[in-house]
């Protein structure tokens, strides 16, 4: 099933996620032409649970996908679609994982999230991953146009942290 | 990108492959007819000359990278 296939056949739960999931299409693109598509199981990591979780264990229902999150929000329907879930705080705890035990992980648009320092998170993420294992890594980019023209206008493109601080979207990076 | 990069590196990683990322003018588009009332400026934003000369002004950073 393709991408905007599956966004459109939402229902429920999921639905009012259509309008963010179609806005970040061209992301979630790149990431589905990153995984490779192998006709044997591979272990795969999803950090931060989302919708898309989900689509990729539809998309690979072969793979074994595990997925981690600061919240048991996703718990209930990653159980029902096979994804190992695991509740974890990336800021306090390590990966509840063995050493060299996935082949591909997902990290995308967490790392601005977080108050811990991005090379020990990206240390303990690397050890999970098998040598010769991927990471596919992305990140809102601060010097982006739309930063450029709020700060041009005299204003702050950071979000109040007054209000904005607690989950989902507290960018951390974006603040700093 | 290049300091996300060199922690990656940093942290025993190789770096495959980076670059920046926008979502599509036709993408904005459909928002649009979906009715985002910001689609059109949107996709007009999306599809000038200097993001697409430009990559640095896009709105994502997206690195694939290896374990050494």
């Amino acid at each position: 099933m393709k991408f905007d296939e599956w966004v459109n056949s939402l229902e429920g739960r999921l639905e009012g996620y259509k309008i963010s999931l179609t806005h970040e299409r061209f992301r979630f693109r790149h990431v589905i032409d990153s995984i490779p598509s192998c006709t044997s199981p591979i272990r795969l990591l999803d950090i931060g649970t989302s919708p898309f979780t989900l689509f990729i264990k539809r998309m690979y229902p072969h793979y074994e996908v595990s997925t981690l999150d600061f919240s048991n929000y996703w718990e209930d329907a990653c159980k029902e679609t096979g994804i190992k879930f695991r509740m974890c705080d990336l800021e306090r705890q390590p990966l509840p994982f063995e050493d060299d035990y996935f082949d591909l992980v997902i990290f995308n648009e967490v790392l601005e999230h977080l108050f811990a320092p991005p090379s020990r998170v990206l240390r303990e993420v690397r050890r999970v991953i098998r040598t010769g294992g991927k990471i596919i890594l992305s990140v809102p980019n601060i010097a982006a146009m739309r930063y450029r023209v709020v700060l041009l206008l005299g204003m702050s493109p950071l979000k109040d942290l007054d209000t904005a601080i607690g989950p989902p979207h507290d960018h951390v990076h974006e603040s700093q | 990108m290049s300091e996300i990069a060199s922690k990656l590196e940093a942290c025993g990683f190789a770096i495959s492959q980076k670059k920046y990322l926008q979502p599509s003018a036709i993408n904005a588009l459909r928002q649009f007819r979906g009715g985002d009332r910001f689609g059109l400026l949107k996709a007009v934003y999306y599809a000038t000359g200097l993001l697409l000369l430009v990559p640095s002004l896009r709105v994502t950073i997206f690195i694939e990278a290896t374990k050494r």
